[in-house]
This record gives structure tokens, sequence and C-alpha cells, in this order.
């Protein structure tokens, strides 16, 4: 979308003066100015436009003029007498050519003046690249000084002599062409795009702009289909500053997580997507189908769109249909993935040693279970369970587009299907997404259009952490499960069936494969996104538009748990189906109007104002059924059950009121000046609570556009800064004012629950909008030519009012505690963005690299309180997370260690400390309090997961035909509680006892081995190592190789336009010094073995037909 | 100016447009569910708030294993049954309170009491219902909180600090701890009286209310109370005596045989008097917590709780108590429809609590919770029963010098044991231990009571049989757990508050020192 928006506003405007006088007279005094500052000057004084190819004149060349009251085409001759440069004035226009052109039709007219008087008419149209019209657009005769300008739609008609030869078409931004005549009278004409970067049009809420204009921190990611990605999170992943994507591990079902400049609140913090131009909430949107991404930082940027704007907003351009020929796109893509970083168990021979290293390090006597003497069998290695769990998993993904227009109609849609199975057997994800766009012009001021898309998504996974979906305990997570069970026992029985893994000390551990295998989920959701708009323009400069956006969103889960015969943990005598259906219907209205105006050339106004009206609602109903005699798939439905176990149903509903309106103002395009306000009310506040106004005001200026501010090497600089705020009770159930009640089940006497209604909450009738306000300061440059361009932003994001779940009074009896306005939360960052591009010549390459500061701190909390202790994220019963003033939101607060104890001198000091029962081998506790105790009250916080710098560095190089890119990511300054460490390498932490161990056991304390970097095993754990400490916690910096890909552009083949073949590897090497799985830890940083990111091989294809 | 007048009218009358819209646009009622205005109308929704006041008997950590871990593990009884760290520490006495199982005691008990205190608030002014209605459900909701503040009171309280009192006229959520035991159970004993005099006998229960409170409950609970006060306040015997009185004029008669008081048919037999009603979908799991660890490759018990040896030497010749409570190898049982004799690879002591385990005798386990993960059963394990109730008044008038011997002998003589004359505290304390071994608040509360330290000091003992898979094998006996010479009675008869209810209480809660 290179497209000189401001450009062909100047045109159409220029157009329209059309009878302005040739006679008009001005007075000029400039000393030592160069050509271009000459002209500029009078444009500026009248409303002549200067046409032409740039690159005809010599701009730089210095001149003096001083006249009085003189007419335009006179001070002009003067001006290029005595060079290569004649001109033509046309209406307003004037075309600057060389004079030899002129000669050349001088001398031919000479030779054939017969011919001189045949004249014919030609018509045609301009173009760019895209098949936009160029209005505006120059075409003149090449030798002759006859020519026209192309009207409103790109089209022109010109008399042209017989004889005539070439027509030469420019247009300012764009190469200037010549076409050969050849005796044709209607012409296509496209002209290839000049435009920087600089000209490029942005995305903002509700219009866009150049990029030059912007004055908030906007960024844009483009290119999304060259990189193999599955999701549009992964896209932007490292590729904008300010935006930190967290994989949340390789769950194929799960969604990247996306956070803009930091936490900001404690709960339900997600950007807004806005899908060509409405609040989209529809299912996941397939990479092929974009155009580009653009992510509203600031406030400023962002606050048009008021609530659900605090975390930022991403805009989504969708591909379009262009006027002109149908285009057939096809994209596939397949390849395999496999784990990268494996956790290696004990064998049969070292679970055995160890067990009788910790019982000796207990003092206990061994067990006769772990006596490879009397017990043999113990000690032969049958089951590798980690690699019976692990895969190579496929990857597959195809697509198709067909795209084209029509003068009034155009159409873009496409049909993708991606499947990504899970590296952990019998896990996948699929997505089959449809898409259509299209636009009708209706006449030439009124515009319908509409998005369609259709999204079908499946799929299931594996539990993998230790906390349950709802918050609870859990040490079943698979990947551990691996790790414990036991390593001689075999994986099946000899009839085939699953062995017993759990036997006698072991009791509690699960049977891995059979854990995976009996995954029965079924879950297809299917949304269907509606979006209608209407565009009408009364006058040139007022736009009114209309657009109605809805989803329906129809979810079905269907999951069986089958019987588990075999001894294990979840040995089970029955079955249980549970059956959820859900639908959400998310609908927008939105009306704007949109006035341009420019005056006296100088002035250029956008107005904007509108309303919108959203609704939301969800009704969920679910069924547990139990008992089905006969586990075949084709009888699991609910009748057939013994028994209906629960029923439960849920409903909400909320509504949203905006009003809002905007000025994007600039002088001259040096000055620039935007503000708006947005007035929201929501129906979840109270009626005293509900509306909020959203300030914003931005200020730019174009340094680089000044008199004063010559440079051979800057083409452009700018300075920004921006003030603005959003809100967000995203977090906010709908009725918080009015707490609904909700059932239980009891068990009372009899069989079956019976129905419990309680109010187990507290209203607040005085919640009100969470704000989120954002200073910005920024500057954008760009070296001669484009070469170098550096974007450099700095910020402070204040959250005020933090909506959060206050602890209430443990005697007040509440099991949730209610939101309250309660603290501030600061976030303050450094956005760099460098890049670098040579792009001529066979071998081209562009280097871009961005990087992001943010520190992230709590000003206040809820008063009463010095610390507010998260008690729900946890590992192994470990809740190590806490707020408090002056640290980072989500900081680990965690007793201090200092090492192991390897010397009796420093046992019997630890003795003497807090740690009476410490033994050679055992950790040593800091006592900060100095009370001669180790306990709670030692706690210090100990820095927060979120990093404080990630980076991300893009290479793209092309030679002739072939392309390489290479894209490195990182972080710094996280840090993570390592509890899959922690749960699966101590028996007194397993959970489960007996459990096979992790391999960081050979690494613990022992007599035999005194260097270990691990305290020593023990059954019983008297100096309680393995209580919450930062013994557990490990920095998560890292830099991965997330993507190299290289691809080859065939060349010349017939019915093919393009034919690109590529191949991928994403998550190649990662070097983090993290011992977990892996460095990406989601759940806050607390770590309990998360489902494990994988390293994937592609290969792939794009392919467009002619 | 003219032009701006009429601008200014437009937007009034455009403004004027969307404020009626858009009020009534965001007025939105919920939907699907009561609200604080629409519930509290009907006979259905008293009925409803009675139910949702027993959260208690489907929680884990009230009757499934937590306070069962407060109040067995830490006794001569048993011992922990598997290697769990958590589990020792409350063993030890070093338990920090923050474990899993124990760490939402303090909770859901107030959550019980803000039910209560709902239904008290909201019951009596509704309008059409019967008073018969709003009483039995006041009663319930006086009964349960009494419940909470009972059990709260002999988990944290001592005479250090009790319970912060919370009513139905309390705002100010934010208070300091009651200043000793005796006060919460005062308030205990004061809501308990109340449900006595609303609630209808057990016997006037339609079978919808099984489960629900009823008088006899509320006596002898009232009873309890006491009981456990009397340490404190020597003016609690006689009250103790006089609640017993209420029970025992309405219903005296046990079950003619010990082993019968837990089996399924008789969850609500003649000797109920309070229990965890319990079904194969949800109740309490201690029966699947206690059984054999993976239940001999059939179910998944999980082995939590191993009894002592000294627990099994300490019924005298002739007991039957001894045979029905506990299980030691070679002895038989009904096992999912066979009969099994007993052995355990993975027992410490070589004996398992029979106690419960009627539930798993029957073929197929249709008795039993389908899924193994949430072991309970149709066995409704009993919590307060009429033995309780004549062994507390025995103690209670040995306690005032008085003649306990009628109560005790009826308790004994069902044993299979003589009766004796001239009954002694130490009588008592025999019945009461080799009673209600295996059931909640018993041994270790018993012993803290009396100042019994010794008992809970001492080093425990199991059998350590040679071949563990055979039922005939021999055995050594050896020490399964050291001497816990650390305990304090003072300081660790009572357990740590959740350490997150510490944090989240803004100082007002002050912790158990220990």
């Amino acid at each position: 979308m290179k497209l000189t928006a401001l450009l062909l506003i100047v045109s159409v405007l220029s157009i329209h003066a059309g009878t302005y006088s040739q006679n008009t007279k001005i007075t000029l005094n400039l000393e030592s100015v160069n050509v271009m500052t000459v002209l500029e000057k009078i444009e500026s004084l009248t409303e002549f436009k200067f046409l032409g190819n740039d690159n005809v004149i010599d701009k730089d060349r210095i001149v003096s003029i001083n006249v009085k009251q003189k007419r335009v085409d006179k001070i002009l001759f003067d001006l290029f007498l005595n060079t290569d440069i004649t001109f033509k004035v046309i209406g307003a226009q004037i075309i600057l050519v060389k004079k030899k052109d002129i000669d050349e039709t001088q001398i031919n007219s000479e030779r054939g003046v017969e011919k001189y008087k045949q004249q014919k008419e030609i018509s045609g149209k301009v173009t760019d690249n895209n098949g936009m019209p160029l209005p505006g657009a120059s075409i003149i005769i090449k030798g002759t000084n006859t020519g026209t300008t192309t009207d409103f739609d790109g089209n022109f008609t010109l008399m042209i002599n017989e004889d005539s030869v070439i027509l030469i078409v420019s247009y300012i931004g764009f190469g200037t062409q010549e076409i050969p005549i050849n005796n044709q009278t209607v012409f296509k004409i496209k002209l290839e795009s000049e435009a920087s970067s600089l000209d490029e049009v942005v995305i903002i809420g509700y219009g866009s702009v150049s990029k030059k204009e912007l004055t908030g921190a906007v960024a844009t990611a483009e290119n999304i289909e060259n990189r193999a990605v599955t999701k549009v999170e992964e896209a932007l992943q490292g590729s904008v500053s300010g935006v930190t994507v967290l994989a949340n591990g390789g769950d194929p079902t799960s969604t990247p997580s996306i956070k803009i400049r930091g936490l900001g609140t404690t709960s339900a913090e997600k950007p807004l997507w806005i899908v060509d131009g409405a609040p989209y909430y529809g299912g996941p949107i397939n990479p092929f189908d974009i155009e580009s991404l653009t992510v509203l930082k600031d406030a400023a940027s962002a606050s048009i769109y008021g609530v659900r704007a605090a975390a930022g907003v991403i805009l989504v351009t969708t591909k379009k249909g262009k006027k002109g020929d149908i285009k057939v796109d096809f994209a596939a893509y397949t390849g395999v993935q496999s784990v990268y970083n494996k956790p290696v168990a004990l064998n049969a021979q070292q679970y055995t040693d160890m067990y009788n290293i910790a019982y000796d390090n207990s003092g206990i006597p061994r067990l006769d279970y772990f006596d490879g003497v009397k017990n043999p069998d113990r000690l032969v290695q049958r089951t590798n369970w980690v690699d019976e769990i692990f895969r190579n998993a496929i990857i597959q993904n195809y697509d198709v587009g067909l795209r084209g227009g029509s003068e009034k109609y155009s159409f873009s849609s496409s049909l993708g299907y991606n499947k990504k199975e899970g590296i952990l057997i019998n896990t996948y994800a699929d997505r089959i997404s449809f898409r259509y766009n299209s636009t009708v012009n209706l006449s030439d001021k009124i515009k319908v259009g509409e998005n369609l898309s259709y999204t079908v998504t499946n799929g299931q996974s594996a539990f993998t952490g230790t906390q349950a979906a709802d918050g609870g305990t859990n040490y079943n997570g698979v990947i551990a499960a691996a790790i414990k069970a036991p390593p001689f026992v075999s994986m099946y029985n000899p009839d085939g069936t699953y062995s017993d893994v759990a036997d006698g000390q072991n009791g509690d551990v699960l049977h891995p494969v059979a854990t995976l295998n009996r995954i029965d989920i079924d879950n297809p959701i299917k949304n269907t996104f509606g979006n209608i708009f209407l565009e009408y323009k009364p006058a040139d400069k007022l736009n009114l538009r209309s657009s109605y956006a809805i989803n329906h969103s129809d979810e079905f889960y269907k999951e069986f748990d089958p019987r588990v015969p075999e001894a294990s943990k979840v040995q089970k005598t029955t079955n249980t189906l549970t059956q959820i259906q859900a639908n959400e219907i998310n609908w927008s209205w939105e009306n704007t109007l949109n006035y341009n105006t420019i005056f006296n050339d100088k002035h250029s106004f956008q107005l904007l104002g509108g309303y919108s009206l959203q609704h939301q609602e969800r009704e969920v109903e679910g069924i547990i059924a139990q008992g089905f005699e006969n586990e075949d798939s084709n009888l699991l439905v609910l009748p057939l059950a013994d028994e209906i176990l629960d029923v439960n149903y849920s409903f909400f509903e909320n509504n949203l009121v905006s009003f809002f309106s905007r000025v994007l103002y600039d002088y001259n395009k040096k000055y620039f000046f935007s503000a708006s306000i947005r007035r929201d009310g929501s129906s979840k506040l109270a009626k005293d609570k509900r509306w909020e106004n959203f300030p914003s005001v931005a200020l730019g200026w174009s340094l680089s556009e000044e008199e004063f501010f010559k440079s051979d090497f800057v083409s452009s600089l700018k300075l920004r800064a921006s003030w603005g705020r959003v809100g967000n009770i995203e977090s906010l159930s709908s009725y918080p004012t009015n707490l609904p009640l909700s059932d239980e089940n009891i068990i009372l006497g009899g069989s079956g629950y019976q129905t419990g209604i309680v109010l187990d909450g507290r209203s607040n009738p005085n919640i009100t909008w969470e704000i989120s306000e954002t200073t910005n300061f920024g500057l954008d440059f760009a070296s001669q030519d484009n070469r170098w361009t550096l974007t450099a932003d700095y910020f402070i994001k204040d959250t005020d009012r933090w909506l959060n779940r206050t602890p209430v009074s443990p005697l007040e009896g509440i099991g949730e505690s209610p939101f309250q306005n309660s603290g501030k939360i600061r976030n303050k960052g450094l956005e760099l963005e460098l890049g670098y591009n040579k792009d001529k010549g066979d071998f081209t390459y562009n280097i871009s690299g961005n990087v992001s500061f943010i520190k992230n701190e709590i000003l206040e909390i809820a008063e009463g309180f010095d610390i507010i202790y998260d008690n729900t994220t946890q590992v192994a019963t470990h809740y190590p997370l806490a707020n408090a003033v002056g640290e980072p939101l989500f900081s680990f607060y965690l007793i201090e260690t200092d090492g192991l104890l390897r010397t009796d001198t420093e046992v019997t000091d630890a003795r003497a400390n807090g740690q009476p029962d410490a033994q050679l081998g055992d950790i040593r506790f800091v006592d900060k309090n100095g009370d001669k105790k180790i306990n709670d009250d030692d706690r210090v916080f100990k820095g927060s997961a979120f990093p404080t710098i990630s980076y991300g560095l893009n290479l793209t190089m092309n030679y002739k035909r072939f392309d390489l890119s290479l894209f490195l990511q990182g972080t710094q300054g996280g840090v993570a509680y390592n509890g899959f460490k922690l749960t699966t390498t101590y028996p007194a932490h397993t959970s489960v006892a007996g459990a096979n161990l992790l391999n960081e056991a050979l690494d613990t304390w022992y007599p035999g081995n005194p260097n270990a970097s691990n305290p020593r095993l023990s059954i019983n754990d008297p100096n309680a190592n393995l209580r919450k400490s930062d013994f557990w916690l490990e920095d998560t910096d890292y830099l991965r190789i997330k993507n190299i890909s290289i691809g080859y552009t065939f060349p010349d083949i017939p019915y093919l336009e393009k034919l690109r073949v590529y191949a991928t590897a994403q998550n190649l090497l990662t070097w983090t010094s993290y011992s977990g799985l892996d460095p990406e830890v989601a759940n806050y940083g607390v770590d309990g073995g998360q489902y494990p990111v994988s390293r994937a091989f592609t290969l792939g294809f794009n392919l467009t037909l002619k | 100016m003219k032009k701006y007048n009429y601008i200014k009218f437009l937007l009034l009358c455009l403004s004027f447009v969307f404020t009626n819209c858009t009020n009534d646009f965001l007025e939105v009622e919920p939907k699907g569910a009561p609200t604080a205005e629409t519930f509290w109308k009907t006979e259905v929704d008293i009925n409803r708030a009675t139910n949702a006041l027993y959260l208690m008997n489907d929680a884990p950590a009230i009757y499934g294993r937590g306070m069962f871990l407060y109040s067995l593990i830490p006794s001569d009884d048993f011992v922990v049954g598997k290697s769990k760290s958590e589990i020792e520490e409350i063993k030890n006495f070093v338990t920090s309170g923050s474990g899993s199982y124990t760490r939402d005691i303090w909770s859901i008990h107030f959550q019980v009491i803000k039910r209560a205190n709902d239904i008290i608030n909201n019951v009596p002014g509704i309008e059409g219902v019967s008073n018969e209605v709003k009483n039995f459900s006041l009663g319930n909701a006086y009964f349960m909180r009494g419940l909470a503040y009972f059990q709260l009171s002999l988990l944290y309280g001592d005479n250090r600090a009790g319970i912060p009192i919370v009513d139905e006229n309390t705002t100010d959520f934010y208070m300091e701890r009651s200043p000793s035991v005796t006060d919460s159970y005062e308030y205990a004993a004061e809501n308990f009286s109340k449900a006595a005099e609303l609630l209808p006998l057990f016997s006037e229960l339609s079978s919808s209310d099984y489960g629900k409170a009823h008088k006899n409950a509320a006596y002898a609970y009232l009873a309890k109370t006491h009981l456990h006060n009397a340490e404190f306040d020597h003016n609690s015997w006689q009250k103790v005596i006089d609640a017993c009185n209420k029970v025992t004029s309405t219903q005296n008669e046990l079950e003619s045989n010990f082993e019968d008081v837990f089996k399924i048919a008789n969850n609500w037999g003649k000797e109920y008097i309070w229990s965890v009603p319990s079904n194969v979908i949800g109740g309490s799991i201690f029966p699947g917590v206690s059984l054999e660890n993976k239940g001999w490759g059939l179910y998944n018990g999980w082995g939590y709780f191993a009894p002592t040896l000294d627990l099994y030497e300490s019924y005298v010749a002739g007991d039957k108590r001894r045979d029905a409570t506990l299980l030691a190898f070679g002895d038989e049982f009904e096992y999912f429809g066979q009969n099994r004799r007993y052995w355990s690879t993975m027992n410490l002591t070589g004996i398992q609590l029979k106690k419960y385990m009627e539930p798993y005798s029957y073929p197929n386990g249709v008795h039993l919770n389908g899924n193994g993960d949430q072991p309970s059963t149709d066995l409704n394990p009993p919590l307060l029963r009429l033995a309780t109730v004549y062994l507390m008044r025995a103690e209670a008038k040995i306690a005032l010098g008085q003649d306990g011997d009628a109560d005790l002998n009826k308790v004994r003589v069902r044993a299979g044991l003589a009766p004796i004359s001239g009954a002694t505290l130490d009588d008592v304390k025999y019945e009461r231990r080799a009673e209600f071994a295996g059931e909640l608040f018993g041994r270790f509360e018993d012993l803290c009571r009396w100042g019994d330290i010794a008992d809970i000091k001492k080093a425990l003992s199991g059998r350590r049989h040679d071949n563990k898979a055979d039922p005939d094998s021999g055995f050594s006996i050896y020490e399964v757990w050291k001497p816990r010479n650390n305990f304090d009675l003072v300081k660790n008869r009572v357990w740590p508050i959740p350490p997150n209810v510490i944090d989240d209480s803004r100082g007002f809660i002050k912790q158990n020192e220990r």
C-alpha cells in the first residue's frame, strides 16, 4: 500500500483550481536559496503547482531572486534562463521539462507541418502498481510542451499529432515512464512507486496518515507471509519494539500472549484487535490474509479507542482486491517439529542408586523396594518414558487466494487449512479459515463493502504443568509424569494393555503414554465474523462512514474420560463425559464523519467525529455425565449415560457506548498537532461511575523541513511528543456492581448433589475505570536515500486506579475477593529501532534491529497493605509471587540462599543461625532479619519474570533471485522459578513417594560428590531445602535464532507470475543458561514444566498465477 | 449569532436523543442467575441457601483429609503412611500451615460462617413462608456457625488467643482474635443452644432433609464444645451433662454391634447424631485416603494413615473394637466381593485402618466413587455419635466427682467387655481411645486436654514383616517414628493459622507463636 495519500489530496485540489489566472503576480525576495525553495515559495504564495519528474531539474542549484509583483511565468523564465529546463503552464499547473525535448519537437514540427495538423484523440488511465488511480499525473508528448493531467479517477484524454511517438508520464513519488504510442489510442499506464518509507501510509485509528505525519508511537510489521508462521502473534514476536510476545510454550492449542509496553495491570490485559477498521472478536486470523499489522503503542494513538485500548491496539489490514487482473495465489508449506530440549530421567540403575543415597543421607535404613540385590528386576532398564511421550510432529499449511476487481467492484477471498501436530503424542491443533472481502463503488460518492470470515479451529492438548486450569494444585503434568514413572516397567503388559506403573512405593505415578493416548477432546470453535460498511462522500472533503460488525462464536467442547484399569493415581472404574456448548455474540456499530481540508496550502486539517455502540453476550451450558457401559466413541452420547452428574449454565452481557472526535493538523508538513477525545460509557459500571473521558494530545516537528536545517546526510528528522489516557475494565465481569448469586453442588443425605445458592462475593458499586496514561517522546530519522532509519521512543505509562482483586479480610468468608480500584503502576521505557538497507544492484539487503528497555514498578498498592501476596500462582504449593511498592508487578518474594553447606564449620554456623537440622550438602539460607530463625519473615524481593530488555534482529538479503532472511530474538532481565526441577529432582517434593527423578539428581551433594551444585537428596528434608527460596530462581535471558529462511524465485515460468520456493527453520538454536525446559516461561515465571517449544523445519512455496 | 444558536439547538436535540438511547442501552440486568434483589423470596430460595451451608462435606481440606491430618497424625495412634513431607511436618510439629492439604481449612470455615450470617440476616424478613420453614433454616445456620467456631477453636485457638467473633451484624471484618479460646467456645455454644431451640428432632425430619442439622446434633455439639472448654472453665462440666441429658432424653439406644456403626446401612441408624454425608459422587474421601495404597491394584487407595502397633496393642483382650477398627497381617476381610487375608507391601506398620472399609467389601465397587482420584464412598463417616454423648457425660460426671459408670458401661458392654464400677478418668481414657480411634477429633485433642504429653512424645512402633506379601509372614517390631521430644504443649497443641490468612488480615490476626 505505497500510496502517497497526502499528495493525492494536494493534486485533487490542484485540478479543481483549473481556472486559476495565469496572470497572478507575486513578490519574491530570496537570497542564496536552492531552486526547490523558490518553487515551493511560489507554490505557497499562489495556487500554482509544479509537476514533473523530480530528476529533471537541478534542485540544488543556488539562486538569488528579487522581484516585485512579477508574473509567475516571467519569474520562471528568469529562473531557468541558461539552463536546459523549460516549462509549460496548463491551468494552475506548471510542468517542468528538459529543453532538449522541446528542441526535438521543434525540429519534428518543422519537418512535417502537414502531419502536424492531423490530430487524433487518445485516452487512458494512470495507476500505481497496485492499480489504484493516480489523479493529477502529468502526461506530456515527448518533444512538445503539449500535455495534460489525469482526473480524479486517473483518467486522461489528449489530442496528439499523428507523428507523436512517445508519451512521458510522471507523478511525484513515482518513476517517470516513456510510453511508445504505436498507433494505440487507449493506454493503461502503471507507474512504479519510488516513494520512500516515509511516504508510506500508516493506518491509525479511524484513518490513516503518511508515516511522515505520525505524532504517536506506532509500529508496523509487514511481509508476514514470508515467515511461515501459523499464528499472527508469532509474526509480531521480536519484530516490533515495545511489543513483548510470550510463546506460552509449544502447546499447539495455545495462543502466544502479547504485552505492549509492559505489564500495566494484574489481569485481563489484552490488546484490542481492529481488523480493517472494526473491533475484532473473531477466530484466529490466517497470516496469509494479512497485508500489514500496525501496533498503536502510546495512549495518544490508542485513546481514540478509549476503553479496551489500555493494553495497546493492533490494527490488522487484510489483503484487498485490486482493480485489474484477477490474481490467484497459492501458498503451501509442510514441515516437521521436534522437541529441542528434552528433559532426562534417571535410568533404572541410577534411580535405585540415588534413592539409596537419599535414604543414607537421611539416616533412614534403605528400603527393600530400592534394594537392587533383593529386587534385581528393578535394575533392568525397560522404558525411557520421556522418549515415549515425544514425537516428530508434522505441520502442514495450505492457502489459496483469489483477488481482483474492476472499476466498480473489487474482492479478495481466501481459503486456508493449517494442521499442527504437537510434539507430545496425541496432541494437535487445526484451523480452517475462509475470508471474503469486497467493495463496490455504487457511484462516485457511495462505496459499500464487507468483510466476511469464517474459521473453525479444533485441537487437543495435554496438561503439562502443576497448576490446574482452575488455579488448583495438580502434580500430574504429563512431562513430570514421564520423569516420575519407573524406568524398569514396560510400557505394555504382554496382553497389550497398559502396564501398572504404580507399584509399591511409587503409588501416585501415572502411565504417561496411556494418559496422553486417552485424551479424547473434540473442541470445534466456529467463528463467523462479518463487517459491512457504507461510505458516502457528499463532498470531496467530507466522508461519512457507517460500519456494523458482528461475530458469532459457536464453541463446542466434548471430552471423554475413559476408565483407567491399570494401577495408577487416576485409576478409575467409571468414565465421564463433559459436554459444553457456548455461544458468544459481539457486535459493534460505528459511525464516523471525516472532514479533510487545507487552508492556504499550508494548514491541513483532518477532522473526525463519531460514535459507536458495542454489545457482548455469552451463554454457556454444560453437562457432565458418568457411566458409559460401552466406550465406543459412537456411543458416547448423553442418553446412554448412567447418571447426569451436573448441569450448569451461565450467561452474561454488557454494552458500551462511545463518542469520539479528533483533529489532525499540520502546518506545511513541518509542525504537526493532533488531539482527540473519547467518551465511553459501560453497562458494567454503576450509573454515576459509568462515563469516563479519554483525551489525548500530540505534537510533531519535522526539523528537516526547516530552512535552517541543512544536511547532506539527513533526509528527514522529526521530533514527537504525545500524552493521552485510555481506560480498562476488561477484567471486570459484566455485573460487578450487582453480583449474581452462584449455584454450588452440595453433597447432603441421599445420592448425587443438591443445589446450594449463595452470594460468594461482594458487589462493589464504587468500581470504576482503570486509567492508563502515557507520555511519549519520540524521534524519527532517515538518512539520505533512506539508507539509515532510526526511530526512538521514550515513554512513561502510568496505570492509575489499578483494578486488582485486593484481598478482603479472611473473616469475610468470600470465595473470591472483589475487584477494587487501588494502586498505581508505572512502566517506563525506551524503544529503539534502527535499520539499514541497501536496495540497489544484484545484492540488496536490509538489516533492522529493535530493542526495548522497560522498567516496571508499582507506585502504590491498596491502602492498609505493604505487600499483597499472589495466592493463586503456584508450583508445588509454593506461592512465590507478591506485589509491593517499589517492585515490579508479580515479583518473586523469597528467602535468599547462599549456596550449599560444604564444610563442617559452615554447618555449625548454619545450625546456630536458624537451621538447627542443617547437615553437609544442605542449602544455606540467609537470615535477613537476624532473628536466628529462617522463616517467611526473611523473604526479600528478587525481580520478576517480565524481561527488562527485549530485542530482535532481522536480516534480509537478496542476491539476484535468492533471498535469505535471518531473525534473532531474545530477552534479558527476567527470572523464572524452576518448579519443574524442584518437583522432579527431590524425593520429598515429587508429591509421588518413590518416584523416579530428573537427572539433576545426579548433581546433588552426597559424600562422594562434594562439589555438586544441588543440595543433597533426602527422604524427609529436615533442613527444608525445598522450601520456597531463591535457590530455584534462575535467569531466563536468552537469544534465539527464531527463524531462518532461504528462498528462490523462479524466472519466467509460463502461466506463472511468480513462484518462490523456500525452506525455513524455526527456533533453530537457543542460547540460555536457564536449566528448565524453555526460557520463555508463562505463568508469571512460575515454571511447573510447561509444554516445550519445538524446533521446526519447513519447506514451502508461494505461487501466483498470471 | 443566529447561526450559533441554531447549532446549539441542534446539538441539544442530538444529545437528548443520544442520552435517552444510551441510558437504556447501558442498563443491563443479570440473567440466568438470581441476584441479591431477586433472591430470598421463596421457600425454595431458603432451602437452597440452607443447602449451601454444607460445602464442608465435599471439601478435602475439611472432612477429606485436612482435618484428619491435624487430628489423627500427631497422635500416638497413627504415623504417616507413605513418605510425604507435608504430612511429616505435621507429625513432627514443624508445619508452617501453608501446605496444600490444610491451607483452606480457615477460609472454608469462614465461608460457612458468611453463609450462615446471610441466612440469619435475610430469612426472618421473607414473607409468605411458614415459621417452621424459617426456623429450620435459621436453626441450620446457627448450628453450622456454631460448628465452624467449634472446629476452628479446637484447631487454632487456645488460652493465648481464640478465634475472631463474626456475627450477622459484623460490617468491619478487620478485627483481632478473641482474647481466649473460651470466648469462641462460648460463642459456638451460644449458637448450638439457639439451634437446638429452633431445630426439630432427627426423627421429625423428612428423608430429603437428612444430612441437615437437627436438635440432638445441636445438643451433642453443645456438650462437645463444653467438654473442650472445661479445661479452661470448670463450670463447663455441668453444661456437658445438661446437654447430654437433652440428647439421651430422646435418643438412648446404641447400635448393638460396634462394627455396624460403620456400615452404609446405618448411615442414619439409631446411633447417628452427626456425620459427613457422602455418596459415590462426593463427600468425605477419608475412606479412600486411609485405604491401602493402590488398594491391592483394584482401587486407588492413598495409604496416608498407618495405625501404630501402640494403638493395636492398647486394646485389652476381648475388646471387639480392635478387630472392627484395625486389620493386621492374616486378618480376614471382604474386599470387592472376595474374601481376602490382609498383607501389605507398602504399609509401614503392618496394620491397616479397617473402620471405614465396609464400602470396599461389595462386588464391583458399587458403593465407591468410580474416580479413584476422589475416593468417596456411600458410607457417611461419623463425626459425633451417641457413644460420644455417653462417654462425654461419663467423663463430666467423673470430673465432678459423680458416678459415670452407667454411661461408660453402655459403651464397654457393647464392645464385649465386662462392666466396671467406680470408673475413673483412666477408664474414660481407655474407652475413648478404643472407641474413637480413626475418628475426627479424638486422641490428639484428648491427650492435649488431659496433659498426657508423654504419650505424644514417645517413639512409635510398627511391625516389619519378613515377607510383606505373605499374610502369614513373621515380623519384627521396629521403631517406626522417632520420639518427638520437640513437642511443647503450649505451642504445639494448636496449628499455625494458614499464612495467607495472616498476610491478608492487614496485621489484625496474629499467628500462633510456635
